[in-house]
């Protein structure tokens, strides 16, 4: 098996990637940092099985899995459902991060995603960032290929909602 | 065939089946309602892939390297990597005289009002000018993050100083003059933290920030 590559490559190399994927999937920069700080102790720490190939493409599993654990945590305290309630975090007021790096994103795609559930946000950054094919998606999901199908169209569909009443 | 619904995301993905595909095909021509839903969905797709790319707010990744590496630092470390290490303690102060004592590398920082976009490090430990001489700018060489100026649209730059005895790194996307001075107001002031937050307080002023 080849190791694994260095967290600090990781970072220098695809940190873009890296995060601009945590961003589409957290939607705010503090979730973001965090899920990428994650990613980058589970690169380190060799939790995650490395094989050759697109160096993309196994971060973004990385990166999915950590946001589903972090999802399905806090889903557990069900003292966070409300704090985790999408509408009102799209809402909210955008911390400094959010401002600064919002003078580079005329991003209504991002805004439009932050509203979708978490499943189907899931599989929509999955096929539209990430690249992944349906059957990639499903084994990263651990869903049927027709849930995926079926994920991507009806988050595309709510998307479409959000797009047109702004 | 109703309506084609959750295949025309599959459509446009790529991922139907050879059969399916005709099928599809075969819809659409007969069908405006589903060619309109066709074009509305791609509008969708097109919207998601094609947002911009998303930095990290200034420095992310410089920190998480520092927060790292101090937990593992060699004692012979060099002036580049220390200036890698600066940017690690958010709101820790090392006064002057606990230098000696203290871990090989503590620093103080502060980030001016909420724009992050001037941070002001005190480097506790002398600094290889032979590989920083001309001031750092564009990127600190052997630091494992991005270049500065892809870090930042605005272009960052760094700058280390060293001045009354103290070792300043101001990393900013201000004018190189004004960063100079922001390490000047940092070294004359009484203590570290009066320090940083007269730098602060002397850059926010130069550039109207506060407004």
């Amino acid at each position: 098996m080849t190791d694994p590559p260095a967290w600090e490559q990781v970072a220098r190399e695809h940190g873009r990637f890296l995060y601009t994927v945590a961003y589409r999937f957290t939607g705010n920069h503090d979730d973001a940092q965090d899920l990428v700080q994650e990613v980058l102790v589970r690169v380190q720490r060799g939790l995650a099985t490395y094989r050759p190939g697109s160096m993309e493409g196994w971060l973004s599993r990385i990166v999915t899995n950590a946001f589903l654990d972090d999802v399905r945590r806090r889903k557990r305290r069900p003292l966070d459902l409300v704090g985790d309630d999408i509408e009102a975090m799209g809402r909210g007021a955008p911390s400094a991060d959010d401002v600064f790096a919002g003078e580079q994103l005329p991003d209504d795609g991002q805004n439009a995603l932050r509203s979708l559930p978490e499943e189907y946000r899931a599989a929509v950054v999955l096929c539209d960032v990430v690249g992944l094919t349906y059957e990639e998606i499903a084994q990263s999901l651990a869903v049927p290929v027709g849930t995926v199908r079926s994920r991507i169209h009806r988050g595309r569909s709510q998307l479409r909602k959000v797009l047109v009443r702004d | 065939m109703e309506h084609l619904d959750e295949l025309l995301s599959a459509h446009l993905d790529g991922e139907l089946a050879a059969g399916e595909r005709a099928a599809v095909e075969g819809h659409l021509a007969e069908c405006e309602t589903c060619r309109a839903e066709l074009d509305a969905t791609q509008a969708v797709r097109t919207a998601v892939r094609d947002a911009p790319a998303v930095d990290p707010p200034f420095g992310f990744y410089e920190r998480l390297t520092a927060t790292r590496r101090r937990r593992r630092w060699p004692a012979a470390a060099s002036a580049v990597a220390v200036a890698a290490v600066s940017f690690a303690v958010l709101g820790v102060v090392a006064a002057p005289e606990h230098r000696s004592a203290a871990p090989p590398v503590e620093s103080a920082r502060a980030s001016l009002l909420n724009t992050r976009r001037i941070e002001v490090s005190i480097l506790p430990v002398e600094v290889d000018w032979s590989q920083l001489k001309n001031g750092l700018r564009r990127q600190i060489p052997g630091l494992p993050g991005r270049p500065w100026e892809s870090t930042d649209p605005a272009g960052a730059k760094a700058l280390v100083y060293e001045t009354d005895g103290s070792t300043v790194m101001v990393v900013g996307d201000a004018p190189l003059d004004e960063l100079e001075q922001a390490a000047r107001e940092v070294s004359t002031s009484p203590s570290v933290v009066d320090r940083l937050r007269d730098a602060a307080g002397a850059v926010v002023s130069a550039f109207n920030w506060s407004d």
